[in-house]
């Protein structure tokens, strides 16, 4: 009975309200899943994105410098850089006073920054701090407050290679020398990737890691340059360019057999490590700075007068009685000469001499000459900023023009120029661009006749052996080289100051080492380029021969047999070649 | 029992080991990911560290420091060009 009264209870009513009951949870749910899924959707996706999905940077360091051997002469290291954001500091002053004593900041300034920039998202306020630094500012635990990896540049060579190897500003680009030239080769691209972290900000997955943004660290350049020949120039140059109070010097050490140069030093100089606000040290005057080089130039008069076939090293030309008038201008010689073989040209460095031999030849052949040397075109090396000289067109040249080109002047040319063009001789009359990167040689190309060449070189050794207590003279080994004195130019005509300037080579036997020095305006007494640039070139081309281990091929005081039986003491044996 | 249940249940045990492993991985997963981001994250201080040390390295050996270390502490000197000999064979 029971049963049937339960079965008559309106079971259709029973069955209304229940559905009505899940009705109203579904609209509920509909109602709330609206709210989320459409009007909500940007808030909470971009929520949820922040709390968990994050595309962070992947910071890479610039490429190292490193000299031929390994040392490092620039290295980046890793530094902490502190930002802030500005708007989420403006209720916590009291904090940002520490965190301005930590930092090192005045206090005020850094409020007022907060004050007036509340609506950046972000601002650094020191860059580049040490990491034990940057661990006190995070013990600050500041909300706003946040950390960045940068890299800080640094020199370890310091001044001695501060303006060939350059240096690069706040943001890591290269602003002079080899770090601006080879900028794009050393720079990073800092990647990039997207990564998923947990709610205590831990990465816990990587997803997506794009090639595209992947990060390529910069890569490393490995220089030419040897640093302990390189400090060993630098030191003799600067001694030099301070005992004559010269205004400004150069020095660059080529290797012959590969157009590597070894050692370019100048002065004056900086620290790349501190300020740069001083212009004057920052060129790298051994290839941007061009000068008229004087008597350096005459040996490529006589190749010229050797080209013609006119001429042999034994021919004689008569430069009584020390003065020539060419043009309406005189040539003067430091005294008369008398008749003199084209050795002995270049050995007493008579300009009447040169001015003969080139002005029975046609004047395209010297220019020719001149431009087969490399002079008035950029030496190849690729360095930024580097100056390709000056010779004017032959078409342009008066007989007067002729003649000064033959000793040197209307022409300009950079050191380096003068090295390469002397590797020439030394080269079997090949020449090669001079190049600053380790291994990567340029190739070669014959430019004059070898036979010249070895007579050249020839004449050259002369010039210093001949002349007795040359200043370019290196005990045991045979040098060939030629120095220069050159008025320089000014305004209306020339200056009481000079350029003085050595190049050689050596050993004459089986040349190595080029070098090629210049010294801008010595003050001294003394201003000849065999008493001022010759030194500086016998010490540097002395420490060169050393460091590379080169045999000795004029021997002039020996030991003979090692073998412990008994040493003898040949004492100034001179001809023990 | 007829075969097809007997394939489900075969199915659904398969599926729940399935499961047990697939979370048992991603758990393996996170944690060898955990490693490595630990381990990256010293190379990088390794890296900054190995450059600290070059440089104080390259501080060390700087020509200017060996050249004073040698003529004031060592009284060392470059031999005079008269102390030089050459040995020949």
């Amino acid at each position: 009975m029971k049963k049937s009264q339960h079965k008559q209870v309106n079971i259709s009513l029973r069955i209304a309200i229940v559905m009505a009951f899940l009705l109203c949870c579904f609209v509920v749910v509909v109602v709330r899943a609206f709210s989320i899924q459409v009007r909500g959707a940007e808030f909470y996706q971009t929520q949820g994105e922040k709390r968990h999905v994050r595309e962070v940077e992947i910071p890479v360091s610039r490429g190292s410098i490193y000299d031929r051997n390994g040392e490092p002469l620039a290295l980046s290291t890793a530094m902490v850089s502190v930002g802030i954001v500005p708007g989420q500091l403006l209720d916590q002053f009291s904090k940002v006073e520490q965190l301005a004593e930590v930092l090192d900041l005045d206090a005020d300034e850094l409020k007022q920054i907060i004050t007036s920039r509340k609506d950046r998202h972000f601002l650094f306020i020191k860059r580049r701090i040490t990491p034990m630094l940057a661990d006190q500012v995070k013990a600050l635990n500041m909300k706003g407050v946040e950390f960045r990896t940068e890299f800080k540049r640094f020199y370890p060579t310091g001044e001695i290679l501060a303006n060939v190897v350059g240096f690069t500003d706040v943001e890591d680009i290269g602003q002079e020398g080899l770090e601006r030239t080879y900028d794009n080769w050393l720079t990073g691209i800092s990647g990039k990737k997207t990564v998923v972290k947990d709610l205590l900000g831990q990465v816990v997955a990587d997803i997506d890691v794009d090639e595209l943004k992947a990060a390529k660290p910069g890569k490393d350049l490995h220089l030419s340059l040897d640093r302990r020949l390189q400090y060993a120039a630098y030191m003799e140059l600067k001694k030099a360019v301070y005992k004559h109070r010269a205004t400004s010097g150069s020095a660059v050490v080529l290797d012959v057999k590969t157009g590597e140069i070894l050692a370019m030093v100048n002065q004056p100089s900086f620290n790349p490590n501190g300020s740069k606000d001083s212009n004057e040290g920052l060129r790298n005057r051994s290839v941007t700075d061009i000068y008229e080089p004087g008597s350096v130039m005459k040996p490529f008069a006589v190749v010229a007068a050797l080209e013609s076939a006119e001429y042999t090293p034994q021919s004689v030309v008569n430069t009584s009685p020390g003065e020539y008038e060419v043009d309406g201008f005189v040539i003067h010689d430091f005294r008369d000469y008398g008749e003199l073989s084209l050795v002995d040209i270049l050995v007493k460095s008579s300009n009447i001499g040169v001015a003969k031999l080139v002005l029975g030849l046609g004047k395209e052949h010297l220019w020719d000459v001149y431009h087969r040397f490399g002079y008035g075109q950029s030496s190849g090396s690729g360095f930024m900023g580097e100056s390709a000289g000056y010779l004017p067109h032959h078409e342009r040249w008066r007989t007067a023009d002729h003649a000064a080109l033959s000793r040197g002047y209307n022409l300009s040319v950079t050191t380096l120029q003068l090295a390469s063009a002397y590797s020439v001789f030394a080269n079997q009359g090949r020449y090669r661009p001079p190049t600053f990167i380790k291994g990567n040689i340029n190739e070669d190309k014959a430019i004059i006749d070898p036979m010249i060449a070895s007579q050249l070189t020839d004449m050259l050794s002369h010039v210093v052996m001949d002349n007795e207590g040359h200043k370019a003279f290196i005990p045991n080994y045979s040098v060939a080289g030629k120095t220069g004195t050159a008025r320089i130019a000014e305004k209306g005509g020339y200056s009481d100051n000079y350029m003085s300037s050595f190049v050689g080579f050596s050993p004459v036997s089986s040349p190595r080492l080029v070098v090629a020095i210049s010294i801008n305006n010595p003050q001294g007494e003394e201003y000849y380029g065999g008493l001022v640039a010759a030194p500086v070139f016998s010490k540097i081309m002395k420490t060169g021969l050393r460091l590379l281990n080169v045999p000795a091929d004029q021997v002039t005081r020996t030991l003979v047999d090692i073998t412990g039986v008994g040493v003898t003491d040949l004492t100034e044996s001179d001809d023990a070649e | 029992m007829n075969v097809q249940s007997g394939l489900s249940v075969f199915l659904i045990f398969l599926l729940i080991g399935v499961v047990v492993n697939y979370v048992y991985y991603q758990n393996e997963t996170r944690k060898l990911f955990a490693e490595t981001q630990g381990v990256e994250k010293q190379k990088l201080e390794l890296n900054a560290e190995w450059a600290r040390l070059q440089i104080e390295k390259s501080t060390l050996v700087s020509n200017n420091r060996i050249e004073q270390v040698a003529r004031e502490e060592l009284n060392m000197k470059l031999p005079e060009d008269e102390q030089v000999m050459v040995i020949v064979r």
